[in-house]
């Protein structure tokens, strides 16, 4: 079994992120890089999959030079090889990202396809099943169990107040959601033994794209960041009774809550 | 001694010292400080402060030092015989908010972090770094209050317990002082090893704000089985034999038929319903991890073993785990209108197999339900009693037979706690353990915290 895990490197959730001058961008500088939580995940189950059978996890990325470590923790967890796709100085957006995948993955062989559901960085939910689509290939998104057999991949999903059972044949691209497993941590034998898989390093212009077409259909406009959250308030009264006619009205008059 | 309670002048006084959003003598908070896991009464503080920095902590303990206010360092409440409750009242410092990882050293295996952080977000963190920090205690403990009580785990038999990953400790004294003590080195031979001194204090010598933790590497790859057996004893025997042979499992658990039957209750973990061996090996290679189970396969045949199932995935090893984590709060849960008393006695390695038989026949004849489950491999057996709260003969039962336990113990040159402290309930039994040595340990109290404030109630048999 060939199994391609996509992979994105993201700031961790517990930087501190401020917007640039440019308004449309974030300060990078103190940043800490890691690797998408869900494709953590995607890893896990990758690695899960190979142990029970035979075959090879491969980690696809798009990014800079420093994408390679995020790279190098999957690859410390267990997986086999690496292929970065170097962007330049090309800025994607979900589609273009979606089919620089896609057209790295027509080049190497899969049986399954692993992402994250989405980046914890921009929340856009598009790279997996934009890539299955351009690979025509069935895609089932946010996955908390999954089971392979005669060639085609069950899944459950959980939608509001159940679970879906899907299947579909394989090659097929499924995406992670939490609680599909408990991602292994890395062992140090592990992280000396990841130094010396092999990465391939590819510039975007050798997947033969044409670069206008990559180019974002959408641009950030602007960036903002979230309100600041006010104090709360004490509200007035000697009884309880008064406090809960001063909270009801506030709810009514201020809020506007009820 | 009398302490003073706090005053409307004295909480205005305290909260003056951090900010006012951080000090509060509300009801809730007070009673969700006044309890730990254990069956233990509650006794709420008189006011909670949550410090975010040492300085605070030592304005406070200088303050409360000079009006003799009792003072108690609270992690997030999960031990097991008292050791947090403030039966003398005063004010609790909970460490909730000083929960930070300070440095992460990876190239000399070691961390610095406050005492709120919770252990498992250490290793979280660190997932990506090839290192952890081993004791696992369960629950949600704090390093503070694992350091405070010597914590360890399932995987103790394996990698030691807290006290063997602490090489350096900044701490408040009841007077305010801020000392810093130990270092950095991976050894040292200089004067007296103050840490071992505070760990395992109970917060009855200083509040530890900063610990500088040994790490370790996490396991390339790990191997576990289950292996059932016809009674306790040959289980008991077995882990014996085990220890014996020179093999070191990384964890070897000893569940009674009763635990299985309610991990198969509550957790549906559908295992056989008899005495339970739970064994796992670390290593770094397949083949070393199929010979130790080779000898071990053999050792538990000998003893009478009916299955012996390896090559447990992980999954299922996590689930038996987290079951394992969880038995406490399943054994509550299962006996409503109960309170569960917690034995933690630990013996020799060769006197394991008669503890556990003694332990077993006292339930027997005490009519009364009880849960064996025990980190075997370190000789420390759990004895989970049910009472009926308020019902008085079954605690006279309890209460004698928990005594003639500790004295067995004892007399077998083991320990009345292996590791959940002495808190509340086994100061009764400090004398008896510690002879002439308690009396060392009152003069080291008295060095430390002169007027007492720190912890009071605890360790030492006398009043309060």
């Amino acid at each position: 079994m060939e199994i391609v895990v996509l992979l994105k490197q993201v700031p961790s959730t517990e930087s501190l992120v401020e917007i640039a001058a440019d308004g449309v961008s974030i300060k990078t500088d103190d940043i800490k890089w890691v690797m998408n939580p869900y494709d953590e995940l995607a890893v896990e189950e990758a690695l899960k999959i190979r142990e029970s059978g035979e075959g090879q996890v491969t980690i696809l990325t798009i990014g800079p030079e420093k994408a390679v470590e995020a790279m190098r923790t999957a690859l410390a967890m267990g997986a086999d090889k690496g292929v970065r796709i170097d962007p330049g100085d090309l800025r994607l957006d979900g589609l273009g990202t979606a089919k620089v995948l896609a057209a790295a993955l027509k080049e190497m062989p899969y049986d399954l396809i692993i992402a994250g559901h989405r980046a914890v960085d921009d929340d856009n939910y598009q790279a997996g099943p934009a890539v299955a689509e351009l690979l025509g290939i069935p895609n089932i998104s946010m996955v908390i169990k999954q089971d392979i057999s005669d060639g085609k991949i069950q899944c459950h999903r959980t939608v509001e107040g159940g679970t879906v059972v899907i299947e579909s044949p394989l090659p097929a691209l499924i995406t992670t959601q939490r609680g599909l497993n408990e991602p292994r941590y890395a062992s140090l034998p592990g992280i000396m033994k990841a130094k010396k898989k092999p990465v391939d390093v590819k510039p975007i212009a050798d997947l033969g794209l044409d670069e206008n077409a990559l180019a974002g259909k959408t641009t950030i406009a602007a960036l903002t960041p979230p309100p600041e959250r006010k104090g709360g308030r004490v509200l007035d009264g000697d009884t309880a009774q008064d406090k809960v006619t001063a909270l009801v009205n506030a709810l009514r008059d201020e809020a506007k809550a009820i | 001694m009398p302490f003073t309670r706090l005053d409307e002048k004295h909480k205005r006084s305290i909260r003056k010292l951090i900010s006012p959003d951080r000090f509060s003598d509300g009801e809730s908070h007070c009673n969700l400080h006044a309890r730990d896991q254990s069956f233990h009464p509650p006794c709420p503080p008189d006011a909670v402060v949550w410090p975010k920095t040492a300085e605070e902590v030592s304005q406070i303990l200088a303050y409360a030092n000079t009006h003799g206010i009792p003072i108690v360092g609270w992690g997030s409440g999960s031990s097991l015989e008292g050791n947090p409750i403030p039966v003398c009242g005063g004010v609790i410092l909970d460490f909730s908010e000083m929960n930070q990882i300070l440095d992460i050293r990876e190239a000399d295996f070691q961390v610095v972090v406050q005492p709120g952080l919770v252990y498992q977000d250490l290793n979280h963190a660190l997932r990506h770094t090839g290192l952890f920090f081993p004791p696992d205690p369960g629950a949600r403990a704090t390093i503070g209050g694992m350091i405070a009580n010597n914590a360890s785990g399932t995987r103790t038999v394996y990698y030691g317990s807290t006290k063997d990953y602490v090489l350096r400790l900044k701490v408040v004294m009841a007077n305010g002082d801020i000392v810093e003590i130990g270092g950095r080195s991976a050894k040292s031979s200089s004067g007296y090893n103050l840490n071992q001194l505070f760990i395992g204090s109970e917060g009855t010598l200083g509040i530890i704000v900063e610990a500088t933790l040994r790490l370790t590497g996490t396991p390339e790859d790990f191997s576990a089985v289950i292996a059932t057996f016809p009674s306790v004893e040959s289980a008991g025997k077995a882990v014996f034999e085990i220890r014996r042979s020179g093999l070191s499992p990384a964890a070897l658990e000893l569940l009674g038929p009763e635990c299985i039957e309610l991990f198969n209750i509550q957790a549906d973990l559908g295992l056989t319903v008899s005495p339970t061996l739970f064994i796992e090996f670390h290593g770094a290679s397949k083949a070393y991890m199929a010979e130790m189970i080779d000898i071990c396969r053999m050792i538990c045949e000998e003893n009478g073993s009916e299955q012996f199932e390896a090559g447990l995935g992980r999954q299922e090893r996590d689930r038996l785990f987290e079951a394992r984590h969880d038995l406490g709060e399943m054994i509550v849960r299962n006996h409503p209108g109960c309170a569960i008393l917690v034995m933690d006695v630990a013996v020799p390695p060769s006197a394991y197999p008669e503890m556990i038989g003694f332990a077993r026949r006292e339930i027997a004849k005490s009519g009364l339900t009880g849960y064996v489950f025990s980190h075997a491999g370190d000789g420390n057996l759990h004895l989970n009693i049910a009472g009926e709260t308020g019902n008085t003969d079954h605690w006279q039962v309890i209460d004698a037979m928990v005594l003639r336990i500790v004295n067995n113990a004892l007399s077998l040159g083991g320990t009345a706690t292996g590791e959940h402290g002495v808190g509340i309930g086994k100061r009764k039994f400090m004398e008896a353990e510690h002879g002439r040595s308690l009396e060392l340990m009152k003069r080291i109290k008295n060095l430390f915290d002169p007027k007492g404030i720190l912890n009071p109630g605890k360790i030492f048999p006398e009043d309060p």
